[in-house]
């Protein structure tokens, strides 16, 4: 599965990306909207992690941007944001919210829903494909 | 305790209720000490505020008879006035008041900043307030940020260790750097927590 992680913090691009190669990812990273936006047209993604404040934007403009353009399962990442941000990044394409920080073990809970979520989409494709129903 | 770290504690505890307030000495026509309100109101940023003369920014004067027979009659050696501060970003004159000591001392404080009805009540909400957002605001862009490559790093070298891969010691030393950016963080943090 390839991931698509925004970030611009450093340390944190540096961490996360070895975590999740280590849990077999192979990971894209872009720092900003534009370039996160560039890799969108170029690649396709099974997950997007992107983190809602950007240098040049904030991911929720992004997502409104390339949800339209990619199937993945979409995870914003952001500081200590109300409960109005998290519908809004809902409504704009997120299917997940993460507040910062968090630990490693509830990444890899979304992930796994994420994978889920894929699987069942692959799934459904198939049983689109062939005609059959689209119940799993 | 100097007159200058008093007031400048009496400062930064009035941009608490939204007062924009500021230390100068009329003699030496510098600004000695002054608040974060102080900077928003008059629109300029610390090093611009250093550099500029006391006397190009705040304007003494225009104070009513009685309050003239208020000061004169008091047997405070504080001599209460009335005054109005050049905003630099705008050029508008900000309404204050003056509180002016025989030595040439004079504190300045200017009506709550952001505050429609002016009532301390609201002016202290506001800032606690604005001062919640600041730290909210200070505290995702330093700890929480550090906190999240510092749990993913140990997380890293914890799966590292399992598949019987030794941490190197340039990994242990940005551990230890990442621990230590995020103390000096806290310690800032606390540092402007403090009055």
């Amino acid at each position: 599965m390839t991931i698509l992680l925004i970030e611009n913090h450093e340390d944190t691009v540096t961490y996360l990306k070895r975590f999740l190669e280590q849990l077999g990812y192979e990971v894209v990273v872009a720092a900003d909207m534009m370039s996160a936006a560039k890799a969108v047209n170029a690649h396709r993604f099974d997950v997007i992690l992107s983190d809602i404040r950007l240098p040049d934007g904030d991911g929720l403009t992004l997502m409104e941007r390339i949800r339209g353009k990619t199937e993945a399962y979409a995870i914003a990442m952001s500081g200590l944001e109300s409960d109005a941000d998290i519908v809004r990044s809902h409504s704009v394409g997120y299917q997940d919210h993460l507040i910062k920080p968090f630990t490693p073990d509830k990444l890899r809970e979304v992930l796994k829903k994420a994978e889920l979520v894929g699987t069942r989409g692959a799934r459904r494709n198939l049983h689109s494909r062939s005609g059959t129903s689209d119940i799993i | 305790m100097s007159i200058s770290s008093e007031s400048n504690a009496i400062c930064r505890g009035l941009d608490e209720f939204c007062l924009p307030a500021v230390l100068m000495h009329i003699g030496r026509d510098r600004l000695l000490t002054w608040n974060r309100n102080f900077l928003e109101a008059v629109g300029c940023a610390e090093e611009e505020l250093q550099a500029l003369a006391a006397s190009e920014l705040v304007f003494f004067g225009a104070t009513s008879p009685e309050e003239i027979a208020e000061s004169e009659e008091s047997p405070s050696p504080i001599h209460l006035d009335s005054c109005t501060i050049r905003s630099v970003a705008t050029g508008n004159m900000l309404p204050g008041r003056s509180f002016r000591r025989e030595d040439g001392y004079v504190f300045v404080m200017l009506d709550p900043v952001g505050i429609e009805s002016g009532s301390i009540a609201e002016a202290k909400l506001a800032g606690q307030q604005l001062e919640r957002d600041r730290m909210k605001e200070a505290l995702h862009r330093t700890v929480a940020q550090q906190l999240v490559a510092l749990q993913f790093a140990v997380e890293v070298l914890k799966i590292g260790l399992e598949g019987g891969r030794a941490p190197t010691t340039a990994e242990v030393d940005r551990l230890a750097g990442l621990l230590n950016e995020m103390v000096d963080s806290i310690r800032a943090l606390t540092q402007e927590t403090k009055i």
